[in-house]
């Protein structure tokens, strides 16, 4: 029956905390993204569910879509699909270069990706200044909107993401064997894309 | 990226790293309360400004819109400059721009005075310590709320309120309760005790843990706020539904912002527990080794993640609506006013699970120490708490029996709603089980586990009936709701909350509370909190509604009785209160395993060293092998063991 | 197709993926809504059925911190039906005969999945016991001194404890012939062999036909 409460070892404070043991092959880090994004898309998912109610469900939601007299640019935001879309391929070149150690190829990439989705970013801005409606004309540019709106803060954080890879990266702190702080942001800039590749054919398409 | 290795991508200071700054340019500078004052300050006048700045571009009238410069000034970026201020970021924006990142000092980690509570620590034990004192703070608020609204309850009429304020009481209570008190609550009891149940020397990522810790205050605070509002605080429930949220006074924003600094928070931590549950573990410690705590906040881990965006959807529309005059809920738009409750119920069902799933895996380690028995079924036990999760999806529209959704969705509901009832029997039996024929120490937390069992199934039998839709048709809105509600989240979650306390503070902070005060403290809790609630059943059926301020006549009596046994119940607490810091003060020192229990936690001292353990732990048997002849759960100095194992060889 | 969480290339890929998956729903949507959710319905069926199927990436192998001392020779013997069985025994025997070789008998718990999952061990683990006083009893009576314990039902998680515990030299698994195993038994022994750096023999008793020798 030990008497009191002191630390095992109350002066080994400098000594660190031992090193936690591995229980998965995932790596946590990975695996911190993963679930990041898994509510993400559940966010997503929130949005998706308004937009299915007030296209579907409503007794009262118009034959056509979007109601008379207004229109989705599709075209434009196609164009800014194949941007976003291209960004990706960019990013993938980028980390592939990384991996090869090619640092010029790296930095070159990362900054096309950052730049295509800047220009993603104020296109969709331009987009809503022409679009001819604004939020307060109906249910229709609320979902518009709203679900275009949640994936362009998406993509802001994705470019916060990028802008520290590139620091980072003139920095010289990525190498063939540590790339992990460009593959993370790399698998969250993909999913921005996967995202957008969903909402541009729910809303504008379908 | 842990705490135990530098991130090998860049190069590092040397070792024993000085700050360049005196001390009074720190208490300005540094990270630390004072500069969260002023980042506050600054942070609401940017925001400010940049409404400002924008609506005069855009040329919006007027120029000074309240509600928009207090969403993005007071509730977006003055809490931004908050946690910036007090240092949450500090260590991200260092590595952000490039320069060499410090090695780990481990100033941030762990608490040697009082003053540590109040900073930026990675820590687990000290942040669930903040934790748990935090939600009891916003507990006393909250409890406070319903001592004033059963006051005014207390006889027909209105005597001390008027209803917006009424209405504003009644909603801020159930939203502390819920948002700052039960979920977060059993978020630090985890936070302390789930590492050291793994074997790991602290959670997955120690710096986003200090900073969901700090979010919580920022909700709180929000919602608190709101009275002082024009217009008074939120009043349309805890539920806030459109359309009647959308036409608030201001206060209602305060609700819709709270809530997603509380849910981010709650996702954060989540996160960090999965990734913690996930990939921390000692050897050996395989899934079916982990102690049933670790199981109950690794299910609720994924509920919250999964579930909690749905709420911060539902708020954004309804904020959206009220700010930026979407449709998404004014039907004269082409909006869908049913949605909102769909969409909010379909967390807020699941939320109900992550309020109560912590708590089983707090009464299963308390049951099975206090009967020094092994826990009963333990595998189902386990996979009853993953029934709950899959199954907790499939029953929101229970909550919408009677809000005019399609019919054929009732029915199949019903059914989902009353199969959960499989998987909470199996653990109930389970406990009943692991209780029968063992040596039972009727110490507090053991009196808590099991007013818990009792509580919870008179709650889980009126939610039996509530989950009959015609059951429901008739009790929906009366006080019928208000009890099961409290009989399943105060004879429920906060008894478990109340068991958890109890059993780990001798853990927590080295002294041993009082047992006498423990026990009167269970018994008035248990007899008034039956004596406010139960009679609740009784005039709910007979037609009294829930959220009234006046009510016949002929409630009365009924009323005058729980609003005085509701008093009784407040004042229990300080029962609680004056044991727990009396104990923490000057209580008897606590030795290591002061209920001789079998997982990690108990292996090491009381308080725990700083990184938890020398060596990680090796794990060779179940945690509950009680009685069993040789069982062990741990090997906990394995070095040292192997080091005796080889010299007997030689001896 | 590998998830697309395991790593930027896999993610990359699932974008591809994607980008078609869509342009058939939006093509297969122009010609009727009701074929579009179909081709939704279909897809997404196809990629989580692909993605369940899929295994992960092998385990890494664990190197065995070796208790016993220079001399010594440390051997596990997991045993779980066959502990009487005579090719174990005179396997055990041979070992024996190198001086200074100490044994550890582990005999799993081995249970059927109902009980398993209904936690059901105690008579699993009375007749573990069983098995392990006889073969305690039968190595005695050849001269050979060992030690042994009731592992758990699982024999990968029993090896595990013992390796952790015992620190062997190398591993001694018997099991039943491939027919009769138990559900846990299956895949043991390379299990272990993939998992371990130490050698691992696998003896393979059928009580049957010696009940019958």
């Amino acid at each position: 029956m030990t008497a009191h409460a002191e630390p095992l070892h109350g002066h080994e404070d400098h000594h660190g905390p031992p090193p936690a043991n591995q229980s998965s092959r995932v790596d946590a880090r990975t695996l911190g993204m993963l679930l990041f994004i898994g509510s993400e898309i559940m966010l997503f998912g929130s949005f998706f569910a308004a937009y299915f109610f007030v296209r579907v469900v409503n007794p009262g939601a118009p034959d056509q879509w979007p109601p008379e007299p207004y229109h989705f640019p599709v075209f434009v935001a196609g164009v800014n699909t194949a941007i976003l879309v291209t960004s990706s391929f960019t990013m993938h070149w980028a980390l592939q270069c990384i991996k090869r150690g090619e640092r010029a190829g790296f930095l070159a990439g990362m900054v096309l990706t950052f730049l295509m989705g800047l220009a993603f970013l104020l296109t969709q801005v331009v987009e809503y200044l022409n679009v001819g409606f604004n939020t307060g004309d109906g249910a229709f540019a609320s979902v518009f909107f709203g679900l275009t709106g949640l994936h362009g803060a998406h993509v802001f954080v994705g470019l916060s993401l990028l802008l520290m890879v590139i620091i980072r990266g003139f920095r010289g702190h990525f190498s063939p064997e540590h790339h992990h702080g460009v593959e993370l942001p790399g698998i969250y800039w993909h999913f921005v894309d996967v995202m957008w590749i969903v909402v541009y054919a729910t809303v504008y398409l379908l | 990226m842990t705490a135990t290795h530098p991130s090998p991508d860049v190069q590092q200071y040397p070792a024993h790293f000085e700050p360049p700054h005196g001390s009074t340019w720190r208490t300005f500078f540094g990270p630390g309360l004072v500069r969260g004052a002023w980042m506050t300050v600054a942070g609401f006048l940017i925001g400010m400004l940049l409404v400002l700045a924008l609506r005069w571009w855009w040329g919006w009238e007027p120029l000074w819109n309240t509600e928009v410069i207090l969403v993005v000034g007071g509730m977006v970026l003055a809490p931004i400059g908050f946690l910036a201020g007090i240092g949450s970021f500090d260590y991200w924006l260092h590595y952000i721009s490039g320069r060499p990142t410090r090695p780990e000092d481990h100033s941030g980690h762990g608490a040697k005075t009082w003053k540590d509570y109040f900073r930026v620590n990675t820590d687990h034990k000290v942040i669930g310590i903040q934790y748990l004192v935090t939600t009891f703070a916003f507990f006393t608020i909250g409890g406070l709320m319903a001592m004033f609204f059963r006051a005014e309850l207390a006889q027909p009429g209105l005597q001390f309120v008027d209803s917006q304020t009424f209405n504003g009481l009644v909603s801020v209570h159930a939203t502390l309760m819920i948002f700052l008190f039960i979920i977060p609550a059993f978020a630090g009891l985890a936070n302390f005790a789930v590492p050291l149940m793994l074997g790991a020397p602290d959670m997955a990522f120690p710096r986003l843990n200090a900073l969901s810790f700090w979010l919580l205050p920022i909700a709180g605070l929000m919602f608190v706020a709101s009275f002082l509002a024009p217009g008074g605080a939120f009043g349309a429930g805890w539920t806030g539904y459109a359309p009647l949220a959308e036409g608030q006074p201001l206060g209602q924003t305060f609700f819709n912002m709270g809530v997603q600094w509380a849910g981010a928070s709650s996702i954060m931590t989540a996160l960090n527990f999965l990734v913690t549950i996930i990939t921390m573990r000692a050897p050996g410690m395989t899934f079916w080794r982990m102690p049933l705590l670790v199981w109950a906040n690794f299910t609720t881990s994924l509920l919250v993640v999964l579930a909690t965006p749905f709420i911060a959807g539902s708020q954004f529309f309804v904020m959206f609506d009220r700010v930026m005059h979407t449709s998404f809920f004014v039907p004269e738009g082409g909006g869908y006013v049913l949605g909102y409750q769909h969409i909010f119920w379909f967390y807020s069902h699941p939320a109900v699970y992550i309020m109560m799933l912590p708590g089983f895996g707090i009464v299963s380690e308390v049951i099975s120490s206090m009967s020094r028995k092994p826990i009963f079924g333990y595998r189902l036990m386990a996979l009853s708490l993953l029934g709950i999760l899959v199954l907790g999806f499939s029953v929101w529209a229970h909550h919408m029996f009677v809000a005019g959704m399609a019919d054929w969705l009732r029915v199949p509901m019903m059914i989902t709603t009353l199969l959960i009832a499989i998987p909470t029997g199996i653990k109930v039996f389970s406990w009943i089980a692991t209780l029968w024929r063992g040596r039972i120490h009727l110490t507090t937390p053991m009196l808590f586990a099991l007013g818990f069992v009792t509580m919870f199934v008179i709650g889980g039998l009126s939610g039996i009936y509530l989950g009959s839709v015609p059951i429901d048709i008739a009790a929906s809105d009366t006080y019928f709701i208000v009890a099961h509600i409290h009989y399943v989240l105060f004879g429920g979650s906060v008894f478990t909350i109340y068991a958890g306390v109890y059993y780990w503070f001798p853990k927590m902070t080295g002294r041993m509370y009082s047992e006498t005060l423990g026990k009167w403290h269970f018994w008035m809790t248990f007899l008034s909190f039956n004596a406010t609630f139960f009679p609740m059943h009784y005039v709910g059926l007979r037609g009294m509604p829930r959220r009234v301020f006046d009510y016949d006549e002929a409630f009365g009596n009924m009323n005058l009785f729980i609003s005085i046994a509701s008093f009784v119940l407040g004042a229990s607490f300080v029962l609680f209160v004056y044991n727990v810091i009396t104990s923490w003060q000057r209580g008897p020192v606590a030795e290591a395993n002061p209920w001789r229990a079998r997982t990690l936690e108990w292996q090491v001292s009381s308080p725990p060293p700083i990184f938890n353990f020398d060596e990680i732990p090796q794990v060779v048997g179940g945690p509950y092998e009680y009685g069993v002849p040789g069982a062990r759960h741990a090997i906990l100095t394995p070095t040292k063991e192997a080091q005796k194992e080889a010299e007997e060889v030689h001896a | 197709m590998e998830s697309p969480f395991r790593s930027e290339a896999a993610a990359f890929r699932f974008l591809l993926i994607t980008i078609g998956a869509f342009a058939l729903i939006v093509l297969a949507s122009a010609a009727s809504t009701l074929l579009g959710f179909l081709t939704f319905l279909v897809l997404s069926g196809i990629a989580i059925a692909m993605y369940l199927r899929q295994r992960g990436p092998a385990p890494e192998t664990t190197q065995v911190r070796q208790l016993g001392g220079p001399e010594e020779r440390r051997v596990l013997v997991v045993a779980n039906e066959t502990v009487a069985g005579e090719e174990l025994l005179s396997t055990i025997s041979t070992l024996a005969l190198s001086e200074q070789t100490r044994f550890r008998v582990v005999c799993p718990a081995l249970n059927s999945r109902l009980k398993t999952y209904t936690s059901d061990e105690d008579p699993a683990r009375a007749a573990a016991q069983e098995r392990l006083d006889v073969t305690l009893a039968r190595l005695a009576s050849v001269g050979i001194e060992a030690s042994g314990e009731v592992g758990d039902g699982d024999p990968l998680v029993a090896v595990d404890d013992a390796v952790r515990t015992f620190g062997p030299n190398e591993i001694v698994i018997s099991t039943h012939p491939p027919g009769r195993s138990n559900w846990l038994e299956k895949g043991v022994v390379d299990s272990v062999r993939s998992r371990y750096d130490v050698p691992v023999t696998h003896v393979v008793v059928d009580l049957a036909v010696e009940a019958g020798a």
